[in-house]
């Protein structure tokens, strides 16, 4: 598969999913500055601003973990909700290109991972933590996934499921 | 039988996609119960599972029969112990035009798409409940979206794209997961049987341009199961067809 990177930084409630994703990967995973430096990129989306780097940087497969503020969760802070919903029409439009297409996939994470907490609950009566997020990133990375292109998996307990653009 | 494998029952797993995912959970360490109408498919399959170093026992039912499925998962209950995984695979095509869709051609695919699978997750989750442990994932389609000839299919895989969320609401805090999968254009003994030129101008409406392969459509399955904090999802295997189908795709 060649490396995988994570850009642009590993927020504190993200603290330790470069290791989690490298360890179910089986090969070293690292914050990168440059996201051109990379064969699959996983890219920690905070603000619009983190979209049109990654789609520039060429990379393949690329997954996009995004808080669930686009889906309308969070009305103080609109600056998440953006870049979410900036991330997932570019996983779409990448996902359709026939001319230098490349995989792209979304995980979508409670808003609040983006920021210094991570631990949260959805309608599962357990905790979500980052070994759950690297779960998916690893599974969206690799062959398993194939078949999966230009999708959102919702990494959240179930929270998603109060939302109409989840189906 | 082996008492450190959990039970995995896969309907219509005589083929296809369901003996795809059979094969999967089994080299994942399930015991898998091996449904399907065909007594002979079971036996094939079950026999090969047993053959690659697997554990399986068959399950022969009718998923439309309610008493026919309660009657199964009790058989194999008592031979394996509690089902700890649900795959509802079971299905049946179904291409008509609306002119020709008979009152018998609607029951007929809805009996098996959509009222078998509320029959099989009704008797499953019962014990996961009281174990407060298990995990389902239903096969729906892209087809639910919408496609030319497929009202009776759309409208049965679409109904248990809402009976997989509002079952994955209702049973979160019991800890037992209800998730979905939607493959588009698999290749399956089906498709391989269709017009060639048919079929290309079918693959026209998938960005990635080639039909998915049943194990991918296992892997998501296998992905799905194994996912502690993911329930409600609906998982598109698609190749990006469920994003933007247009049939007359301008660059293809």
């Amino acid at each position: 598969m060649g490396t995988v990177s994570i850009w642009p930084s590993e927020p504190p409630g993200l603290a330790g999913l470069a290791d989690a994703v490298g360890e179910r990967l089986g090969e070293p995973v690292e914050v990168v500055e440059d996201p051109r430096v990379s064969a699959g990129l996983v890219v920690i989306v905070t603000g619009v601003g983190d979209v049109g780097p990654a789609i520039d940087s060429g990379a393949s497969p690329l997954v996009f973990v995004i808080g669930d503020g686009y889906l309308g969760t969070d009305v103080d802070d609109l600056s998440g909700g953006l870049g979410g919903a900036a991330a997932v029409a570019a996983a779409r439009s990448l996902a359709v290109r026939r001319e230098s297409h490349r995989r792209a996939n979304v995980v979508c994470i409670p808003e609040r991972f983006l920021g210094p907490s991570g631990e949260l609950r959805g309608p599962l009566a357990h905790d979500i933590g980052v070994g759950d997020l690297a779960d998916a990133v690893a599974f969206l990375m690799s062959d398993d996934a194939g078949y999966v292109d230009g999708q959102v998996l919702f990494v959240d307990g179930g929270r998603h499921l109060f939302s109409s653009m989840t189906a | 039988m082996s008492e450190t494998r959990p039970v995995a029952l896969v309907t219509g797993a005589g083929s296809g996609i369901g003996a795809a995912i059979a094969r999967r959970l089994a080299a994942d360490g399930h015991l898998v119960a091996v449904n399907d109408l065909d007594e002979s498919r079971v036996a094939a399959m079950a026999g090969e599972i047993e053959a690659a170093g697997g554990s399986a026992i068959p399950a022969v039912a009718d998923v439309s029969d309610s008493a026919a499925v309660d009657a199964m998962f009790d058989a194999v209950e008592a031979a394996a112990g509690p089902v700890e995984v649900l795959v509802n695979n079971a299905g049946i095509g179904g291409n008509a035009a609306i002119r020709n869709v008979t009152d018998d051609f609607w029951e007929r695919v809805l009996s098996v798409d959509l009222h078998g699978v509320l029959y099989c997750t009704r008797r499953a989750v019962g014990p996961m409940r009281e174990r407060r442990s298990g995990s389902v994932v239903t096969i729906s389609s892209r087809a639910w979206l919408g496609w030319w000839g497929q009202s009776a299919y759309a409208a049965a895989k679409a109904g248990v794209v809402g009976m997989t969320r509002a079952l994955a609401l209702e049973l979160a805090s019991r800890n037992v997961r209800v998730n979905a999968v939607a493959p588009g254009i698999i290749d399956t003994p089906l498709l391989r049987d269709r017009d060639p030129e048919r079929l290309e101008r079918l693959l026209k409406s998938v960005p990635l341009g080639r039909p998915g392969r049943v194990e991918e459509v296992a892997a998501a399955v296998a992905f799905l199961l194994r996912s502690r904090a993911i329930t409600g999802q609906l998982l598109y295997v698609c190749g990006g067809k469920s994003v933007y189908a247009y049939p007359d795709w301008k660059d293809a």
